[in-house]
């Protein structure tokens, strides 16, 4: 007879964050609900530095209560159907045009290659994209009907905005920073903070200063 | 231990030994092993069985030992430190009656039957199965006329497994009833001929039987969940499995089953939930 592999017998296990993890991928991962992670007692420091559950650092630490299965008693000869909870999260991103929103376009996102199920809709007003999609995805491509722009994504990839990759992941999906995000400072960082401030009203110091990062918190929406 | 003294005398022509029934004991598997850890008491017992120095290390053969000497009766005599028995000099006892050889040992073959019914007790007359011995070996195998099997050369004891591989049909409506189905009888489920485990030694009455519950298990946006570890307890039996490409697992039962236990050992209670029950999706199984 085929074992399940074991499940973790003690309260609570610690989890080591790896790029690319939330607190919904690592629920979908492990069996567990979003809230059963994020409001537990013992992640509450966690909570506090990180704030927000899709933004952490790889080798951030989350204590993930160990899963306490259900039984169901069915009757026998019928079909049984259950539904997974915490399998998907919102996804949402806004997108622009030489400025303008790309409003009320027909989109295709695709996940992880997989065309098959790929998710179509359209942009609201402000051409904004929104879809569930699965919690484990990794990443995708979002292409408009007018075929005028696809854009690949990763998902789960933003660091804090405290961390210089944090800064870069985010000034480079502002379109400020054209390089790699590896968090290392350098001078097209720093011409890209100048960019940034310089857009948004800033004095143009190339300093990430606090009214550099809340600007950038705003500008990015997290 | 006892240390007691011993006297040899001749009775009715035989030599004798006196002993005092404290110093007697039986042979037991400890006092064997003991013997057998001295090079003499090895040698000894090699030449008594017609064994090997190497095979007395064999737990079967060293348990057909000890059984011979159980069923023959022998007994040990502690000897102990008994004073002399004459003149100051301690006489050598003389050796124990050899025992028969026992030469290489082979392992006894044992045996397994079956019949195989419905839940009605109709049969399956030339029904071609498998059946995987305690050994491992893979017999191809066919029920007679009157739906039954029997196999008297399966070399280990143990539990073996049944198989038939593709969907049972159904038994001939004239079908004669062979035999009454027992709540407690092993069986298999007719639509997918699955895997059966029967102990040898014993005869077994195997039920083909024909009702089914599905488990399906879909994710958040309603596509299968898959490769889900689903563990189903079906009156006495414990079916673990995982969900197949449509999310489903489908565990056939006896038609008198009339509630199953399900739980997904890696999904907390909280991260799964039933929507709904129903008639089975497809046709083909009753219950």
């Amino acid at each position: 007879m085929p074992t399940p592999p074991d499940a973790p017998v003690s309260s609570l296990r610690e989890y080591i964050v790896a790029q690319g993890e939330s607190i919904a991928s690592i629920a979908a991962k492990l069996g567990q609900t979003f809230a059963a992670i994020w409001d537990d007692p013992s992640n509450a420091e966690l909570e506090a530095l990180r704030e927000d559950p899709y933004v952490l650092l790889p080798g951030d630490r989350v204590m993930v209560p160990a899963v306490v299965p259900g039984s169901f008693a069915l009757t026998a000869g019928q079909r049984h159907v259950f539904r997974r909870q915490a399998t998907h999260t919102d996804f949402q991103v806004t997108c622009t045009h030489n400025g303008k929103p790309r409003a009320n376009l027909g989109f295709v996102l695709t996940l992880d290659g997989d065309t098959a199920d790929a998710i179509e809709g359209v942009s609201d007003g402000q051409g904004t994209v929104r879809a569930r999609i699965p919690a484990l995805a990794q990443g995708g491509m979002l292409e408009f009907e007018d075929g005028r722009g696809r854009i690949a994504f990763r998902l789960g990839a933003l660091d804090p905005i405290d961390t210089l990759s944090g800064v870069q992941g985010r000034l480079q999906s502002l379109g400020f920073y054209a390089q790699r995000v590896d968090g290392v400072p350098g001078p097209h960082t720093a011409r890209g903070v100048r960019a940034f401030q310089q857009a948004r009203g800033l004095p143009i110091t190339g300093e990430i200063d606090d009214a550099t990062t809340a600007a950038l918190r705003e500008a990015y929406g997290r | 231990m006892s240390h007691g003294w011993r006297t040899r005398l001749r009775l009715d022509g035989a030599e004798v030994v006196l002993v005092p029934s404290s110093t007697v004991m039986p042979v037991t598997a400890a006092l064997l092993d003991d013997a057998l850890g001295h090079p003499d008491g090895r040698a000894a017992f090699a030449g008594w069985f017609g064994v090997s120095d190497e095979e007395l290390d064999d737990p079967e053969i060293r348990a057909r030992m000890l059984a011979r000497l159980s069923s023959e009766e022998w007994r040990a005599v502690d000897l102990g430190s008994a004073p002399p028995v004459s003149g100051g000099r301690r006489r050598p006892v003389e050796p124990v009656r050899p025992v028969e050889p026992v030469g290489p040992v082979r392992p006894r073959p044992t045996w397994i039957a079956l019949t195989v019914i419905d839940e009605d007790g109709r049969g399956f007359p030339r029904l071609a199965f498998t059946l995987t011995t305690p050994g491992g070996e893979d017999r191809s195998i066919r029920l007679d006329d009157a739906s039954r099997w029997r196999a008297d050369d399966v070399r280990e004891r143990g539990t073996c497994f049944l198989r038939v591989g593709a969907a049972i049909p159904e038994p001939a409506p004239d079908a004669p009833v062979l035999a009454t189905a027992d709540d407690d009888d092993p069986w298999l489920e007719a639509e997918s001929g699955g895997n059966v485990a029967l102990v040898t030694e014993r005869a077994h009455t195997v039920v083909v039987v024909r009702a089914r519950t599905e488990i399906v298990i879909l994710d958040e946006d309603g596509r299968a969940d898959i490769d889900e570890w689903c563990e189903v307890m079906c009156g006495q039996r414990r079916h673990v499995r995982r969900t197949d490409a449509h999310g489903m697992v489908t565990i056939g039962h006896p038609r008198a089953v009339r509630t199953i236990d399900v739980r997904f050992p890696l999904l907390s209670a909280d991260a799964v939930a039933l929507e709904r029950s129903g008639p089975l999706a497809t046709e083909g199984a009753h219950s």
